[in-house]
């Protein structure tokens, strides 16, 4: 329940109104304007947009997501030097790695071939040592 | 709100000059009480409230109505014209303006009330009190008890939702109550 002074007065002050010429001029006036053309966008979206969204917002969303972007390939731009030499230290280790490996395949390899020959060798030695005792 | 006015605004935003006439004739007086209550001076509202109605015909083919009135957009419109006549003129309501506008009506109520009622000196209580609102506040009673707007529509007028516009009506009713009391004792 509002207080009787203030429901008195309230009531008074809706009886306000504008002079019946300013009213006749005024619309005169402003239906002499031209309106403003509606601003169309040269492409449609092709997507609905809900209830609420502008297009506006749409562009702040799309414009805020580029400047993540923008900074993401900034970031990795300036610390892509730390990054290549991560990475080249990664590729080291493995060839490091896979070298000695082969370098230890040569080496069975080696000593595979050359035992051989050099069993044939000390036999050939020996033999030949048997032969000079037996003319001796 | 008007019957057709749906098929109205449709017309005035394709130009058709006498549907945004009917749109303004029905709803210039209360854009203009909602202006004269703010800034006081006849003249000042007039001019304002041509400003307004002239912004909304030229904005009109951009309009979308969003399920909400109308006259919520032309208040709107109304509020923020008013927000920058107060930041570029500085200048405060003049209650004496009000009532040298409110004099001729205040003649047509009846010899009773008008005996209960000292126009000036009740009408400086009155918007004293509501001075002492937060602006908030202010805003919704003005809007509720003069342009008898509904929750709905103030909370699309101010830009605030229909709860926060229900909290802000309790608590100015019961803080012009007291200051009101105060006054009569």
């Amino acid at each position: 329940m509002m207080n009787k002074k203030f429901t008195t007065v309230t009531n008074l002050l809706r009886s306000l109104e504008p002079s019946r010429e300013f009213m006749v001029r005024s619309k005169q006036m402003i239906l002499s304007t031209a309106q403003e053309p509606l601003r169309r966008l040269p492409f449609r979206l092709p997507v609905r947009l809900p209830e609420g969204v502008t297009i506006q917002t749409a562009f702040a969303f799309a414009s805020v997501i580029l400047v993540v972007l923008a900074g993401g390939v900034t970031y990795f731009n300036t610390s892509s030097g730390q990054l290549a030499q991560s990475f080249n230290d990664d590729t080291l280790m493995q060839e490091v790695r896979t070298a000695s490996f082969e370098i230890q395949i040569a080496e069975a390899q080696y000593y595979d071939q050359s035992a051989t020959a050099v069993a044939l060798a000390l036999e050939k030695i020996s033999g030949e040592q048997d032969n000079e005792k037996t003319i001796e | 709100m008007l019957e057709d006015e749906q098929e109205l605004i449709q017309a005035a935003q394709h130009g058709d000059d006498q549907a945004f006439g009917r749109l303004y004739d029905h709803y210039i007086k209360a854009i203009y009480r909602f202006i004269a209550v703010k800034v006081g001076s006849k003249e000042q509202a007039e001019d304002l409230t041509h400003e307004v109605f002239l912004r909304a015909w030229q904005k009109l083919p951009s309009f979308k109505s969003r399920g909400f009135p109308f006259s919520s957009w032309l208040y709107r419109i109304a509020r923020n014209r008013v927000i920058d006549h107060y930041r570029t003129q500085k200048s405060h309501l003049n209650v004496d303006d009000l009532v040298g506008q409110m004099e001729e009506e205040f003649l047509k109520v009846s010899s009773d009330q008008r005996q209960q009622l000292d126009l000036k000196l009740d009408l400086e209580k009155v918007m004293s009190a509501l001075e002492q609102l937060t602006p908030d506040q202010r805003e919704v009673m003005e809007l509720r008890f003069i342009e008898d707007l509904s929750p709905k529509e103030i909370a699309e007028v101010i830009g605030k939702r229909e709860g926060t516009v229900r909290i802000l009506q309790h608590r100015a009713t019961k803080k012009l109550q007291e200051l009101l009391a105060e006054d009569d004792e």
